[in-house]
């Protein structure tokens, strides 16, 4: 057998074992397992159904345009056709005033010029005034103003791209390449209802669609309420899986202490294999967690993982090689067992307060949440968040995976050059 | 040729050869230029009070503590040069009852067996004949953590002959075990030897050096002090059937208390 294969071999011998005794201890699973569940439980009957937001999610939307435009036709739109969310036209002042009071969770102001920064092809903003107390609002509010920006940019995309092929009679002379619009050269030839259309026409009523003014809520999925399990189960997945990093190093150390390493030394298991087969233990150790976390949590707990599933179990598993180079990590600096536990309890402790396990990341004052990122818990917490609570796209974590990433890379290296058989 | 990098040494009757061996930790010397032979099928004994430097000893033998100087040659491979090949010769049973008590026996004896190369039917067929030779092939698929002192030492043993090893170290292999057990563990190692196996025994119970050992070293302070069959050593301080190995041990060792080492 190669080197590379008896290495591989020995490591996955390892780390079938560690992951059987961690099984077979049920000490250790009570910890690892059950516990989790029950804080979550304990904490989601302490924070009511949706922090203290039982009423029905209200969109509130204010736009400082005159009638016609383009905002108050998206408004028109949402009142006529959104499903499952309550829309309520506010003046700027009105809104402003009412979000002041604490009235209102926030709202979504569309500013001056909006309509005319949309039809020329212009970058514009829409605003989310928020109080940083209400969760469900902000939510709302930041998926609604993301679907809105979306679907705007995919109908001016689509808007070049007709005028392009068409050739400059369509565009009213620009040549390809320019935004269509452009001030001089019959932007009001876009204008719902005074249309340039498109080959093939279009009826009056459709134009407002083509400048991508329709808000159309499929694209982010539906809105609801944000529920305290959202965020505390994938919060003490990142804290137990943490946790977990006290068996890692335990087990690192205890296999020291009772000359089983001496054993494994003797029986020719190199280094690596040793250093390999406890990261994978402590890796596949992390999965189990991971699995019946997810599972339990979506089937009992009804937790809704987001628009992208697949990028939340990513963002677990990234944490979970974490949690297992820390451990690793965490052994070569311990010098006996009860040390190890000691270091992890506090290290999960301190870093699961600070990194957003109790409570959400977002409510933390902007100097605590950037003092957080020194954690991975902070890092995984806020994809989580971004992922589960606000509707973003795997795109949208790619710092917090990249962040994660680099941990594990960071640890694992200090783990690998500290390591000693003697 | 030997395999791995080491250069292949003469073989002499020798199966082992200790050459000025040393060791210092941290400026302390544990092992002082310690030499000795063993022959193949041979029980050597290693006797000494605590902190003599048998451990030490028998760890840099098996590879898993480098040494300071001097070397070890084991089946005509030095641990200096080539650790691997030596590897492939030889069973660690350490002091510590190194076994993982939440597994089963035969889960315990099927890891160190899948650890050192074995496949899989490999590993189950010999942990079962391991079993078998301590006696706890009826207790092959209960855990570890429900046996008695003696039955967990029997595992340790069993564990170190996974590899079939032509050397094993037995390091204080009867260390709080009931009379019945130890019984139980001579006889095993007796048959062992009769297989041809070479042994190198270490304890603290003279009369087990006595009955089991052909020859015996005595370590005091890093060094050996004496080194014969237990017969003559008795020899040495008188008639051999009244004097007994203790005596000789306590006449070269002094009966200073000895801290642990």
């Amino acid at each position: 057998m190669s080197n590379a294969g008896r290495f591989l071999r020995q490591a996955a011998i390892l780390a079938a074992k560690d992951l059987k005794v961690f099984l077979l201890d049920r000490g250790s699973l009570l910890f690892a397992l059950v516990f989790p569940f029950a804080f979550v439980v304990m904490f989601s009957l302490m924070m009511g159904p949706s922090f203290g937001e039982d009423k029905p999610v209200i969109v509130h939307l204010a736009t400082a345009e005159p009638e016609g435009s383009i905002s108050h036709q998206i408004i028109q739109g949402m009142e006529a056709s959104a499903e499952g969310l309550q829309v309520r036209r506010l003046a700027p002042e009105e809104a402003r005033q009412a979000l002041l009071k604490q009235e209102i969770g926030g709202y979504l102001f569309f500013p001056p010029g909006f309509s005319e920064a949309v039809m020329r092809g212009q970058p514009t903003r829409l605003t989310v005034y928020y109080h940083p107390e209400a969760v469900t609002a902000r939510a709302a509010l930041t998926s609604v103003a993301r679907a809105i920006a979306t679907e705007i940019r995919s109908y001016q995309v689509m808007y070049r791209a007709i005028a392009e092929l068409a050739g400059p009679a369509a565009t009213g002379g620009v040549p390809p390449g320019q935004p269509a619009g452009a001030p001089g050269e019959g932007a009001g030839g876009v204008l719902p209802g005074q249309g340039a259309r498109p080959p093939g026409g279009w009826g009056p009523g459709q134009a407002a669609d083509a400048l991508g003014v329709r808000a159309d809520f499929q694209q982010v999925g539906e809105i609801e309420a944000a529920r305290p399990v959202d965020f505390l189960v994938p919060g003490y997945l990142t804290m137990f899986v943490f946790f977990a990093l006290a068996f890692t190093g335990e087990s690192l150390l205890a296999e020291r202490e009772t000359c089983t390493l001496e054993r494994l030394v003797a029986a020719s298991t190199s280094r690596g294999s040793i250093l390999g087969g406890k990261m994978a233990g402590a890796f596949l150790r992390g999965l189990v967690q991971l699995v019946i976390f997810w599972v339990a949590g979506t089937l009992v707990f009804h937790v809704r993982m987001g628009h992208y599933p697949a990028a939340v179990v990513l963002v677990s598993v990234l944490l979970t090689v974490v949690s297992a180079a820390v451990g690793v990590f965490l052994a070569t600096v311990a010098r006996t067992r009860k040390g190890a536990a000691s270091m992890a309890v506090f290290i999960s402790l301190s870093a699961a307060a600070l990194g957003g396990c109790w409570w959400p990341l977002f409510i933390m004052p902007r100097w605590l949440q950037n003092l957080a990122r020194i954690t991975p818990h902070a890092w995984a917490n806020s994809a989580f968040n971004k992922l589960m609570l606000f509707g973003a796209t795997p795109a949208d974590v790619l710092p917090e995976m990249g962040a994660l990433v680099i941990f594990a890379i960071v640890f694992g290296a200090l783990a690998a050059g500290r390591f000693r058989l003697n | 040729m030997a395999a791995g990098t080491g250069q292949v040494h003469e073989r002499g009757d020798a199966f082992v050869e200790v050459r000025e061996l040393r060791k210092v930790f941290d400026g302390i010397t544990a092992v002082d230029g310690v030499s000795f032979t063993i022959q193949r099928g041979e029980i050597f004994g290693l006797l000494g009070p605590n902190g003599a430097g048998k451990t030490t000893t028998i760890r840099m033998m098996a590879t898993t503590l480098p040494v300071t100087s001097g070397d070890v040659i084991v089946a005509g491979h030095s641990v200096h040069d080539d650790p691997a090949a030596v590897r492939r010769h030889i069973g660690v049973c350490p002091q510590e009852l190194a076994l993982y008590p939440e597994l089963s026996a035969l889960d315990n004896l099927m890891f160190f067996g899948l650890m050192g190369g074995l496949t899989r039917a490999e590993a189950r067929s010999r942990a079962m004949e391991n079993l078998e030779l301590v006696g706890l092939a009826d207790r092959a698929r209960h855990r570890v953590a429900k046996f008695s002192g003696g039955m967990k030492r029997r595992v340790n043993l069993a564990i170190a002959l996974m590899s079939r090893p032509e050397l094993l170290f037995l390091d204080e292999p009867t260390v709080g075990v009931d009379p019945q057990s130890r019984n139980h563990i001579f006889t095993t190692i007796e048959g062992l030897r009769d297989g041809g196996m070479t042994v190198l025994y270490t304890t603290h119970y003279m009369e087990e050096a006595d009955r089991l050992c052909d020859r015996v070293a005595i370590m005091d302070a890093g060094r050996i002090v004496a080194l014969d069959t237990p017969h003559n050593l008795k020899a040495r301080l008188g008639d051999p059937e009244k004097v007994t190995l203790e005596d000789v041990f306590l006449h070269l060792t002094g009966r200073r208390l000895r801290d642990e080492g």
